[in-house]
């Protein structure tokens, strides 16, 4: 265990990228910050909530991405520095006000932060932000470690500027969560600008002939931004030999730095990093090609640099052949790491590589688990418990949040996952196609006010057949335990206005809604036997906060642990329900003796497991 | 110069993390290059981490490819035996003994023998330290009356009598008293130090 918020004596503190972008956006001073947690982006708005007081910027968790997105924009339109901060998929949501924002500009300098997860490692998919910088026609700039990202965030601020645009900062896991050494101790922030409206109608009023008045201004603007961003270094080069030049984007230009070393090709190749991917540096790119025999593009998930390389040197009649991904070569998919660059390397230069390694063992990967003392645990113990009377088993339209992991051991109840939101608007659609089953969505309290109100107030506007379970424990925990509308606090901690899921859901047509406590079972499967036999929309509220973010609760006002609960040897019957239905990672099985046993340090005594024993074996006193 | 990777290994929960920050600011106080990838994902809830730490001038990324790693730190036996490919032969591995099953695994006999994962770490790495590091964490958080698990800084304790563990002793205390508020210290320095006890009584556990 570390302890947070102690300033160190030494100036060199070990940061994590995303850390670092942060303080990137202090040291340009600015104003206003807003963002929606997703891994791997939180930790640049944490670090912005908790250095606000200080720096004196504005720092907010919004509801979603878009209305970040909206409320940076308005900042920056007021003439402020803002940066909008999220993970990747946030891009896709926060898109209808990007795109046009493109159209529309910024006065003041704004960022938009997007944390990419290529592998896939916490995230429905890998979209390359690159990508969408290219299809909204906004810059981007593709730090690979910390130290850049620090440098990145600052000079993205300067061509937003420069050229009226926002700006788009991409990361993957391998910024975002790698740490090094940075000395913050110096910067000087900017001085903070005060927010003042210039009232222009035909830019800020984005309609119709003016919108294509504003795609040609920016058009022009995208055209103009070499001459405009000339003393921004767009790329920066590593000479070696002329054999091969090895273009990278992002985190793949350590992978290509280390294998260069390795394969000991320091005199036939050069390397040229390219730091903004789009608007492309053709020209720097051209001239690097005609040094060269051949080109290799090493950059992970879609080929941006690539694409844009063959276009840069066709426009120079330029017949320098590029390798990379269009022939396969190297993968669309996943994360690379330095064998996948250095096994490239070797095959275009025609190197003998060490061959296959050694494959790691073949263990049982380890589920994530809901942690002890989790009320979802016990909400869907009385879900279980609801459905499996009936003749017909509901379909369960899934949704983004610790609560999928009714997919997983002991559950694997979910039928469906998309998206966030799309647990109740799915459900819709499947009652409203006549599926021959119920449909039961399920929505976190974070996720209702991100994505849950247009789906849910389309079930009740149609009088949908679905019965929604909403699992409210008070916090976006997944991410990290941060505050939403139904905690009743700021995003650093202060009370704030507490929004009511139950009146707002009853205002959206959900009349049939009761609320129960998630640690009771029983209770949530009634409520939700009930729910199930009523035709029209219905909800059911389980109740209780999340169980770390309660122990941690209880540390600060100095409560103690509650007991652990306790297996009576002598009335186990070796049943293995609480093992096998209840799943709670404090409950083992000992195989030598037939019985379960509950580990007292994992026990977080919530004694949510002593209803769940068939034959009361389980207590709080010492058997 | 190459580098020197350090991975450190277990399950959520553990205090991976944190022990990685830990041992890499005591490198860059010492005036060190160093970097730290973690993948950890949905971890806290029980799921598998990994923390790479990676020292030296010509360290650059942070994932190291199958092979690379020089020393293995791990906080359970079994993940061990899951990055035990991705380290050389012939380096160093110091590993928590006390198994974190998965209950799921405890009813299907997933999991292989313990012996099994004690001969396949002995054959491929130079030398194996196993200490008990999670039955004197509980201990002393029962004396402190704590809920704070200190198995990380009794492995740390442990890591220092390891001649290959690029780390001074005296950087990784001063580093600890810069982290830690004065209430939580002694326990954890109680810990670093139990865990220097069991690896010199012979870590063989």
């Amino acid at each position: 265990m570390t302890d947070k918020g102690k300033t160190p004596s030494v100036t060199l503190q070990l940061m994590l990228g995303n850390e670092a972008i942060a303080w990137g956006a202090i040291a340009a001073g600015i104003d206003f910050a807003s963002g929606y947690p997703g891994t791997p982006s939180s930790e640049v708005m944490q670090t912005l909530i908790s250095t606000a007081g200080e720096y004196g910027h504005y720092a907010e968790w919004s509801t979603n991405e878009k209305v970040a997105v909206e409320a940076a924009a308005a900042a920056a339109w007021a003439g402020q520095r803002s940066i909008a901060v999220m993970k990747h998929l946030g891009l896709n949501v926060a898109s209808d006000a990007l795109t046009t924002l493109a159209y529309t500009g910024v006065r003041g300098g704004m960022v938009i932060f997007s944390a990419g997860d290529a592998q896939c490692h916490t995230s429905s998919n890998e979209l390359d932000a690159r990508m969408f910088a290219r299809f909204a026609n906004l810059p981007v700039l593709d730090p690979c470690d910390p130290e850049e990202a620090f440098r990145f965030v600052q000079q993205a601020f300067e061509i937003s500027e420069a050229l009226e645009l926002p700006v788009i900062l991409n990361s993957t896991p391998r910024l975002s969560h790698t740490s090094f050494p940075l000395d913050v101790s110096q910067i000087a922030p900017r001085p903070h600008r005060d927010a003042r409206f210039v009232e222009d109608k035909p830019r800020w009023i984005c309609v119709a002939a003016l919108a294509l008045q504003r795609h040609r201004w920016l058009t022009q603007r995208l055209g103009e931004s070499i001459e405009r961003l000339e003393s921004f270094p767009m790329t920066s080069a590593v000479d070696g030999g002329h054999r091969l030049g090895v273009l990278t984007s992002g985190v793949a230009h350590n992978y290509a730095v280390e294998a260069v070393q390795e394969l000991d090709l320091e005199d036939q190749v050069s390397l040229l990093k390219v730091h903004l991917p789009y608007p492309f540096p053709e020209e720097a790119v051209r001239r690097f090609a005609e040094e060269m025999d051949e080109l290799l593009v090493i950059e992970e998930l879609e080929p941006l640099v690539e694409d844009s390389a063959r276009i840069a040197l066709q426009k120079g009649a330029n017949p320098t052949p590029i390798r990379g991904k269009a022939d396969g070569l190297l993968p669309l998919e996943g994360e690379f790491d330095r064998a996948i660059v250095r096994d490239a390397l070797a095959r275009v230069l025609g190197l003998k590589t060490a061959g296959p390694s050694e494959p790691g063992e073949r263990l049982p990967v380890r589920p994530p688990l809901f942690c002890p003392g989790c009320p979802h645990r016990s909400a869907y113990f009385g879900l279980r418990k609801a459905i499996e009377p009936l003749a017909v088993k509901p379909l369960i339209v899934g949704d983004i949040g610790c609560y999928t992991l009714v997919s997983s051991y002991p559950f694997e109840m979910l039928d469906t996952l998309l998206c966030m939101g799309a647990g109740a608007g799915m459900a819709h659609g499947f009652a409203q196609a006549k599926l021959d089953r119920p449909v039961v969505a399920i929505m976190g309290d974070s996720t209702f006010f991100h994505s849950g109100l247009s789906p849910l107030a389309n079930i009740g506007y149609h009088r949908s057949n679905v019965t929604v379970l909403l699992l409210d424990n008070h916090y976006t925990a997944m991410t990290g335990f941060q505050p939403n509308p139904a905690t009743g606090l700021s995003a650093s901690g202060e009370p704030a206005a507490r929004l009511s899921i139950a009146d707002t859901a009853r205002a959206l047509g959900f009349d049939h809604l009761q609320v129960a406590d998630a640690h009771d079972s029983a209770q949530v499967a009634d409520m939700l036997a009930e729910a199930l036999a009523h035709e029209g929309p219905s909800m059911v509220i389980s109740e209780g906060p999340c169980a770390l973010q309660e122990q941690r609760d209880r540390a600060r006002r100095r409560e103690g642990r509650r007991p652990p609960v306790q297996v009576d040897p002598a009335k186990c019957t070796g049943c293995r329900v609480c093992v096998t239905r209840f799943g709670c990672s404090a409950i083992r099985w000992d195989a030598a003796s037939g019985r379960a046993v509950i580990d007292p340090a994992r026990c977080v005594g919530c004694g949510d497991c002593i209803v769940v024993c068939p034959v009361g074996a389980i207590g709080r006193t010492t058997p | 110069m190459r580098s020197f990777s350090i991975l450190v290994a277990g399950v959520g929960g553990q205090g991976i993390l944190s022990a990685a920050r830990l041992i890499a600011q005591a490198a860059a106080n010492a005036g060190r290059r160093v970097l730290v990838g973690d993948t950890f994902g949905a971890s806290q809830r029980e799921g598998s981490v990994l923390s790479v730490i990676r020292l030296g001038e010509d360290a650059r990324g942070p994932l190291v490819a199958p092979g690379d790693g020089d020393m293995l730190i791990s906080f359970e036996p079994y993940e061990a035996l899951r990055r035990l490919h991705m380290i050389r032969e012939g380096g160093v591995a110091l590993v928590n003994t006390a198994p974190v099953v998965p209950v799921r695994a405890t009813l299907e006999g997933g999991y292989p023998p313990l012996d099994e994962v004690w001969a396949k770490l002995d054959e491929k790495m130079s030398r194996v330290v196993r200490i008990d590091a999670s039955t004197s964490a509980n201990e002393l958080a029962r004396r402190y009356e704590s809920r704070y698990d200190v198995t990380n800084m009794v492995i740390l304790g442990a890591a220092c009598t390891i001649p290959a563990f690029p780390i001074e002793e005296d950087d990784l205390l001063a580093t600890m008293k810069e982290r830690f508020s004065a209430r939580s210290l002694p326990m954890n320095q109680e810990a670093f130090a139990a865990g220097k006890t069991l690896a010199e009584e012979g870590g063989a556990a």
